[in-house]
């Protein structure tokens, strides 16, 4: 078993930093929901903020990693203009769209995923700035505590279209 | 509301660390960050001379530009809001439905058969 160059980085770029962003999310969506005077305890709530700023680093750093090896390393891999007579299978996105049968995952998933990607980490910063600014009194704001896990919860969403469109064009045309 | 000073320093301090403008700030920022992001979206998706435009990075195409004047913008914007409304409690729920509709416009400009349409 090998991995190319171009493997590895599509594997940090949509398993490693990806799964990371997940699984944080997981974290910093059960942190918040929680952080409540009337759930938790006044010990409680210090100990789960120290969870949640770190991991809320970790969710924004994550995003962050994320978009910028996808954008700047992988994807131009991806877009590369064969030259002629090239075999296409290493140009996934001209060997997307020379089959009228798998075009789509590139003028539909490849679009839509490379710019709903980008809101992530923009929407994901906001989210790390508010658990340090306000700390515990989150525990006492719940329009503030709403409106953080709201933009959490938009944040995910956008990670998950990108992330489930890039598993399966993957899948279609891997970079290799 | 607008906080002013009160002959109590220590509960003046406490209402500006709990003042929830810097938030709404930071939150409405990040709106018109990603909305910055669709609208330059759409335009690369209407006008070629724009598209060309964005390939700031040739190997990246017009994704670099709108990411980098995206990013851009809204960091321009969001120490602007946070000095205007640092002292705020009132603005959060505007500012919440503003970065929605931001977030929703957004959305749409980079949904393909939207952004493709105007091609």
């Amino acid at each position: 078993m090998a991995f190319t160059v171009r493997e590895f980085w599509a594997v940090l770029h949509g398993l490693l930093f990806g799964g990371l962003f997940l699984v944080a999310f997981a974290g910093g969506a059960a942190g918040i929901y929680s952080l409540r005077r009337s759930l938790v305890t006044a010990e409680g709530i210090r100990e789960r903020l120290r969870r949640l700023r770190w991991g809320s680093v970790a969710l924004a750093g994550a995003a962050w990693i994320t978009v910028i090896t996808g954008t700047f390393i992988v994807y131009p891999w991806y877009r590369a203009t064969p030259p002629p007579e090239a075999d296409l299978s290493a140009y996934p996105r001209s060997f997307l769209k020379a089959d009228p049968g798998l075009a789509l995952w590139h003028t539909f998933g490849m679009e839509w995923k490379e710019h709903v990607a980008w809101l992530t980490p923009i929407l994901a910063v906001p989210v790390v700035f508010i658990v340090f600014r306000y700390g515990s009194s989150l525990a006492d704001n719940d329009a503030l505590r709403s409106a953080t896990l709201w933009m959490l919860t938009v944040c995910f969403v956008t990670a998950a279209i990108a992330g489930v469109l890039g598993a399966l064009i993957t899948k279609a045309a891997p970079v290799l | 509301m607008v906080l002013h000073p009160t002959a109590n320093p220590t509960a003046e301090r406490t209402a500006r660390e709990t003042a929830t403008g810097p938030a709404a700030a930071a939150l409405a920022a990040a709106g018109g960050g990603a909305l910055v992001f669709g609208l330059l979206t759409l335009l690369a998706g209407a006008f070629g001379g724009i598209k060309a435009m964005l390939g700031f990075i040739p190997a990246v195409g017009s994704l670099s530009g709108k990411a980098i004047l995206a990013v851009a913008a809204w960091l321009v914007v969001w120490p602007v809001l946070h000095f205007l409304w640092r002292d705020s409690d009132s603005r959060l729920r505007g500012a919440c439905v503003a970065t929605a509709v931001m977030i929703a416009v957004s959305a749409v400009c980079t949904f393909p058969p939207v952004f493709e349409a105007f091609h």
